[in-house]
């Protein structure tokens, strides 16, 4: 189900950024410091993104945009808190994008999404 | 301090989560503070293991494909009311965080969420739970001592202390005579409104108009002889509690007005225009059974599921009869030092006596018999006689007739002297009586107008 209070929440966590729904290609590789006592959840952690990745494909390919906001929602919920802010950024976009019903937008997170896994590097601290 | 993980090494938790990730991650950081972490990733799953064990806290997810986290915390409320609860969301709108406040859920966590925050919002909902080696003793009040040892007081005093800490609406269940308005007492000196009023007030012992007056206040002029503006119970506990006692005895007219300030948070003086915001943990008792008076609609559901949010039940005297031997020794030590310092004991079979007597009338009574037995024994050792003999005359009625009805006197003078800011010539006339009779009430009831002056300056 999804709640009734989901198009303001979501409001006032986009605020007036990035009313295209596009995120920005230009993005360095990035580096991200992991808490290192979560240093053994990580593989499993960044294993569940590839495969979300892959799943979330699909769904666009489906036109399932209920089942990709709610994985992007589950996203957003978990990433920062392991030390992925950007993670946690680009699924907020993605989440917004198919609650729009953007396919095109979708897609756009999804090589944004696509290009952070690939590249991320992770230091302990 | 729960921030120490080995302080924190009893300490149970149920965390509820259908992302794994999520669950995984919370699960670390709890475990690395010493927590002992119970993970399940549905609503069924975590009712199943409530079966088993009884944690210190729940934290929930609130949107969960099989059971959103409120439904289940809604269950988990019913069967255990005092247990600490949290929910984590990601998405949580204004209805939602109302019905988990309603629920007495501790903290409403916005995903994603930051260690430390977690951490402290999790130490502040476990420290609401007293340890688990908490055990018998006695609870002190500044109305008096809650004496017992008994495994049945020891768990409604474990409950006192978990539901002192937050706001929740209680209502104490309980036979006359049982210690309900010490048990308030507590919760209120246990709890964060220590340092503000406690106000309490007999719904029974007044008449409609004026118990109306008390507790919402008046404006001047509002009714006949309200020749002063009064301010009301409400207000006067304004950042404290107030105790509603005998609540089932309240009119249904003012049940109604009742409800819409728990409601509002809001109330409005008799004859008053504007309605004065405040902030009032509201306690109430009854020796009645509510549930069956909402059945026979002498009791309004809606006000009653209001007040009933943590229910709290005070054991009789008859249940609890292991405690007798340490209320019998409090109270001979309490009144030979209010009396002549003398401390006198019960011969044995006298203690037996007391022990196995049925105390229709509860601590009350118990204390009543002690004080009589006290007063006539000429020796240090009380004897089974004068025990018995104490406990046959005490046995039918607590109070003669001239008793109660002196009771309801004093009360009702006062609650006048209260409405009326103490102006005796109006409070007389109220009364239907001239002002010399009036003095005279005063003197018997040693009620000084004075006093009532002080509480509207």
């Amino acid at each position: 189900m999804r709640m009734p209070s989901m198009k303001g929440w979501l409001k006032h966590c986009l605020g007036e950024r990035n009313k295209t729904g596009k995120t920005p290609m230009n993005v360095a590789a990035p580096v991200v410091e992991v808490d290192a006592e979560l240093a053994d959840l990580i593989p499993q952690y960044l294993s569940n993104r590839w495969s979300d990745l892959a799943f979330a494909r699909q769904l666009l390919a489906n036109g399932d945009f209920y089942l990709l906001s709610r994985m992007a929602h589950r996203i957003r919920g978990s990433a920062a808190s392991y030390g992925f802010a950007r993670l946690g950024e680009i699924a907020q976009m993605l989440e917004a994008a198919a609650d729009q019903q953007n396919a095109a937008a979708v897609d756009a997170e999804l090589e944004a999404y696509d290009a952070f896994l690939r590249s991320v590097r992770i230091d302990y601290v | 301090m729960s921030s120490n993980p080995d302080s924190n090494m009893q300490r149970r938790i149920l965390l509820v989560d259908d992302d794994s990730d999520h669950l995984a991650l919370c699960t670390r950081w709890l475990t690395l503070s010493g927590y002992r972490v119970e993970g399940v990733d549905s609503g069924v799953k975590a009712l199943a293991c409530l079966e088993n064990t009884r944690p210190d806290l729940v934290i929930s997810d609130l949107v969960m494909d099989d059971m959103n986290g409120l439904r289940l915390l809604g269950e988990i409320h019913r069967q255990d009311p005092v247990l600490p609860t949290m929910i984590m969301s990601g998405q949580a709108g204004v209805p939602d965080a109302l019905e988990a406040a309603h629920l007495g859920v501790a903290a409403f966590l916005e995903k994603p969420l930051r260690k430390e925050s977690f951490l402290a919002a999790v130490a502040e909902a476990v420290n609401i739970t007293p340890p688990p080696e908490f055990a018998a003793g006695d609870l002190k009040t500044s109305a008096g001592q809650l004496v017992y040892r008994s495994a049945v007081m020891q768990e409604l005093i474990g409950r006192v202390h978990r539901v002192a800490s937050g706001s929740s609406t209680v209502m104490l269940s309980g036979e006359t005579g049982t210690g309900k308005e010490l048990i308030a007492r507590a919760l209120h000196e246990l709890g964060a409104r220590r340092d503000q009023p406690f106000v309490s007030i007999n719904c029974s012992a007044l008449p409609e108009p004026l118990l109306e007056s008390e507790l919402f206040g008046h404006e001047k002029g509002a009714f006949t002889g309200a020749s002063s503006r009064h301010t009301g119970l409400f207000q006067t506990a304004d950042g404290g509690t107030l105790f509603l006692d005998e609540i089932g005895d309240m009119p249904l007219s003012l049940q109604a007005k009742v409800l819409r300030v728990l409601q509002d948070f809001a109330v409005r003086p008799v004859g008053g225009l504007h309605s004065v915001k405040i902030d009032v943990r509201v306690i109430s008792a009854t020796h009645q059974d509510l549930a069956k008076m909402v059945e026979q609609k002498q009791f309004r559901d809606d006000l009653y599921y209001r007040l009933n949010v943590v229910p709290l039940h005070v054991p009789p005297l008859r249940q609890r009869a292991e405690d007798i031997p340490a209320l019998l020794e409090f109270f001979l030590t309490r009144l030979a030092e209010r009396g002549d310092g003398k401390i006198k004991a019960f011969a044995p079979e006298a203690r037996a006596a007391l022990i196995q007597a049925p105390f229709p009338g509860n601590i009350r009574q118990l204390q009543n018999v002690v004080e009589r037995c006290l007063v006539l024994s000429n020796s240090k050792l009380i004897p089974k006689s004068l025990v018995v003999e104490a406990l046959q005359d005490q046995t039918l009625g607590m109070q003669t007739l001239d008793e109660a009805k002196a009771g309801f006197e004093r009360r009702y003078i006062a609650s006048l002297l209260r409405a009326t800011n103490g102006n005796v010539t109006t409070a007389a006339k109220i009364a239907g009586r001239n002002r010399t009779e009036f003095y005279n009430l005063l003197s018997r009831h040693s009620l000084q107008p004075e006093e009532f002056r002080r509480r509207n300056d």
